[in-house]
């Protein structure tokens, strides 16, 4: 496949990922966000996040359990460290506009310390700050692919806080995210299980060779 | 032409309107029941409810009705005013209903309350929002009080409990959420609903409740947070016992019963020491919030005696 076609595909995809932001963008220049823009910017860069994160995290899942890569899979596969820097761009606006409402001054900081959602989202987006700064080819070969994909699987760690921090501070979209956070553990877990049997019959049919 | 010649653009604008102003004028004074009548909008400004600090600005109408906590019909504060668009809403058709420990047990229409307590009134309160967010609204309406005393509750009668619609056909995204202890139900001590501040609204700026807001008539409690100020009345009834209200039942750790304005008592997901004073700007002004909304003088007589950090 010529590089062309693959470069116009990717694209096309990324424009399309752009497409909510577009659509929130629109809206504040129509002057039509509402009473409480900065609020309603907050939820919502903090919720088109979520998507990007969660589209990473399934395409993870997704992998694991097909034994051949699809064209399809191999493209998406190649998308995903846009994608991941993209979610992260999305949560460096969520955090300024949480700081633009709660004020500048100390009160975003005393209450870091007493809200504990407040805690776990902070975790999560240091540990994809992390992340974000090493989406690129020259970390992935300073660190070497293996040490590479390592230290990016501390995204694991960061969607358990994020899943944390938003089950204890979402109350009336509770059903909605919590079905949706809940789904994605689910899948990982039974993930792991499959890998690892997946794992141990190959282990069998090496061993069962070499008898 | 000259220049004084030329109708300013306001008198032309507003010229039917001040031809109709007139024709009403020189009427009420032949018939004074018609200016002052007891349910007529625009009512008339109780001046000593007027704008409660000189600091603080009218919230402009089209904010006040475009962002709404009504969960009957979004979750979305900024969608209520497209979802209640279906509501079928006619104001004479509506009844609420009087019960419990009371001698005068009957449904009324919202034009018959009104007359019953003597007729209707501007007044300017703080509404603030248990999200920490405020605005100031002008509401109309009549004192909670002047209607009791006219519906005569017994001795017995210690509470007064409020409860809305419960028709699914009305409030759209009920059904989505049936965790919730429907229909919206709130409450009032005796005493809390004999306060003068304490105010069933039908109106605000100057014209009829918009559905959005709690139409035909809801009940306002500036110093206590906004959601204690239930909308869309249905039922008014006078119990012995402290009602169970719809937040206080749902997440009891977060909502209780008395629901005070307080910048002492943080709410247990943020603080409530300051709010944002909606506008629609996107870096809104933000004040130290008052006790009891600035409505200490008022109302701290009430709590006296009261743990305001447990009865939250």
């Amino acid at each position: 496949m010529s590089l062309k076609i693959r470069n116009l595909k990717s694209s096309l995809f990324r424009i399309l990922l752009l497409v909510p932001a577009g659509y929130w963008v629109y809206l504040i220049g129509s002057g039509s966000i509402g009473v409480d823009p900065a609020k309603t910017l907050n939820h919502k860069t903090g919720e088109i996040a979520l998507y990007y994160i969660l589209f990473n995290l399934l395409l993870g899942i997704l992998i694991s359990f097909s034994f051949r890569f699809p064209v399809f899979l191999r493209f998406l596969l190649m998308q995903r460290r846009f994608v991941g820097v993209l979610s992260f761009v999305f949560l460096i606006f969520h955090i300024f506009l949480y700081l633009t409402m709660e004020g500048f001054e100390t009160k975003a900081w005393t209450q870091l310390v007493t809200k504990t959602y407040l805690i776990f989202g902070l975790g999560a987006w240091i540990i994809l700050f992390a992340l974000a700064v090493t989406s690129n080819d020259f970390s992935v070969r300073r660190l070497g692919v293996k040490r590479w994909k390592r230290f990016h699987r501390l995204v694991y760690i960061a969607s358990a806080l994020f899943t944390a921090h938003i089950l204890s501070i979402e109350k009336t979209d509770l059903i909605k995210y919590g079905s949706l956070l809940l789904s994605l553990w689910g899948l990982q877990i039974i993930r792991v299980l499959w890998v690892w049997r997946k794992k141990r019959i190959t282990r069998k049919v090496i061993n069962a060779k070499q008898v | 032409m000259m220049k004084e010649q030329i109708t300013p653009e306001f008198l032309f604008l507003h010229r039917r309107e001040l031809i109709q102003k007139g024709f009403l004028l020189g009427m009420a004074s032949v018939f004074p029941k018609w200016a002052f009548g007891a349910t007529s909008f625009p009512a008339k400004k109780n001046e000593k409810y007027g704008l409660p600090d000189k600091d603080l600005v009218l919230t402009k109408e089209d904010v006040a009705t475009s962002y709404n906590n009504f969960y009957e019909f979004s979750l979305e504060k900024g969608e209520v005013k497209t979802k209640v668009e279906k509501w079928n809403f006619n104001s004479k058709d509506w009844k609420i209903e009087i019960s419990g420990l009371v001698e005068k047990k009957k449904s009324y229409s919202v034009e018959e309350l009104c007359e019953l307590a003597g007729g209707i009134e501007e007044r300017i309160y703080r509404f603030r929002c248990v999200e920490a967010w405020s605005m100031v609204v002008p509401w109309t309406g009549f004192p909670l009080a002047r209607l009791i005393e006219k519906l005569k509750p017994k001795s017995s009668a210690k509470f007064v409990k409020f409860q809305s619609f419960s028709d699914q056909k009305i409030g759209s995204n009920m059904s989505e959420l049936p965790q919730y202890p429907w229909p919206y139900t709130e409450g009032l001590t005796l005493a809390e609903a004999m306060n003068p501040l304490t105010l069933i609204a039908t109106g605000m700026y100057g014209k009829t409740l918009p559905k959005q807001n709690g139409a035909p008539l809801r009940l306002v409690t500036p110093w206590k947070y906004g959601f204690k100020s239930i909308k869309s009345i249905v039922k008014i009834e006078f119990t012995d016992v402290q009602p169970k209200t719809l937040w206080s039942s749902l997440a009891p750790a977060e909502y209780g019963f008395y629901a005070n304005v307080n910048p002492q008592v943080d709410h247990p997901r943020w603080s409530q020491a300051t709010e944002r004073i909606l506008d629609s700007s996107f870096f809104p002004k933000r004040k130290p919030t008052l006790m009891f909304n600035g409505y200490e003088k008022e109302v701290a007589d009430l709590y006296k005696g009261l743990d305001l950090a447990k009865n939250y």
